[in-house]
């Protein structure tokens, strides 16, 4: 389960760093997605969009509103996997 | 309990306004028309909380009166244009053009772009009356300096009169919210229109890129441009005008040469190009022709 959870969390920090240009070397897991890693509506759907064509999920929004943390979101995309 | 309290308190209010027009120590100007002479009684009155009271006799009259168009005109009216008469009148005479595109699209993702002309807020209103549930993507700061109402307590109004009547819903989504296209993605897959009326950004930011119009650049969202792209929407044009008093029109023109395929920067353009023309065939309906500088990039 951690190993995925480690190439889920390996993935989302590609994504922010080649496709949003966010810098983003010393992310945790328990980091707001918005307060600490400063995604804003725009960034934020363009993360979603980007995370969704990688990993070829469908991420329904409801969910996606109870995303807090990075954690939140690699939980996310892993029950979506399954 | 609390649905019902609230319904038993409008029942009540209404018979209190009926007494209070009919008293011969309260006289009323508009003696004719009973809506405008509650809402006069409304603005003149000393009443602390005027809104949740409009609101009440608004709900008050929809059981007196049991018009389920009139509610959602005196609701409307009291968020958008105070003087019912004309709102009333006005969208009684509504002459819609194209309404078979919409049906059209029914099952697809649609943005509903739109532009601040003529009676713009009357779009939602009337494509709910037709059946349609729509959204409406705007600024909560914009809304409730114009309104004085919450987007909360307007969207719990909304659905009031949706669920009542029968009509098809209106929801206002605050654009500022982080989530708020996350949202609005939602909806649109729920088969609701979104409209939008990209005309008026108020800063020229990371959100926004600049658009050519009329000899000037402003700024155009961004974030139309990747609700586009990610719900490949159609992209269907509304425009609302005054031919007369009491008279408007609504069309619905057919869908926009959008390719979700394009960058953010073809599909803005392609947005935004029609904008230049159809403000220079009406330039005195739109309403922002007097704060235009505000609104360059």
């Amino acid at each position: 389960m951690e190993h995925i959870h480690e190439q889920i969390l390996s993935t989302l920090k590609s994504i922010a760093q080649d496709k949003l240009a966010i810098d983003i070397k010393d992310v945790d897991v328990n980091m707001s997605v918005v307060d600490d890693l400063g995604l804003n509506s725009l960034t934020i759907f363009d993360f979603i969009y980007e995370t969704e064509q990688i990993f070829q999920i469908e991420l329904d929004e409801k969910s996606l509103l109870k995303v807090k943390t990075v954690l939140d979101m690699v939980n996310l995309i892993e029950k979506n996997l399954h | 309990m609390k649905k019902l309290g609230k319904s038993l308190m409008a029942f009540i209010l209404s018979l209190v306004v009926d007494l209070v027009y009919f008293s011969p120590l309260f006289n009323l100007k508009h003696s004719g028309n009973r809506e405008k002479a509650i809402l006069h009684f409304i603005k003149e009155s000393k009443l602390p909380l005027k809104l949740p009271v409009a609101e009440l006799v608004c709900q008050s009259l929809f059981y007196y009166r049991m018009f389920k168009r009139l509610n959602m005109f005196l609701l409307l009216a009291g968020v958008y244009i105070k003087d019912i008469d004309i709102f009333y009148k006005t969208l009684g005479r509504a002459h819609i053009s194209g309404l078979d595109i919409l049906e059209k699209n029914r099952d697809k993702s649609v943005v509903g772009l739109s532009y601040h002309m003529g009676p713009f807020p009357m779009i939602p209103v009337i494509l709910a009356l037709k059946g349609f549930n729509s959204s409406v993507l705007l600024r909560s700061d914009t809304l409730q300096e114009q309104t004085k109402m919450s987007i909360e307590k307007i969207n719990e109004s909304m659905d009031f009169l949706a669920r009542t009547y029968n009509v098809g819903r209106v929801q206002f989504i605050d654009s500022l919210a982080t989530m708020s296209l996350v949202m609005v993605r939602k909806c649109m897959k729920d088969g609701e229109i979104l409209m939008i009326h990209p005309d008026t950004a108020k800063e020229s930011s990371v959100s926004s890129m600049p658009v050519s119009f009329f000899n000037t650049k402003i700024a155009g969202h961004l974030g139309v441009a990747k609700l586009c792209r990610f719900t490949r929407a159609t992209v269907i044009p509304f425009s609302i005008q005054w031919n007369a008093e009491n008279n408007i029109q609504l069309s619905i023109d057919e869908p926009l040469q959008v390719s979700p395929e394009g960058t953010d920067e073809e599909i803005i353009r392609a947005i935004y190009g029609p904008f230049e023309k159809k403000v220079a065939a009406k330039l005195e309906q739109w309403i922002q022709v007097e704060s235009y500088e505000k609104f360059k990039y």
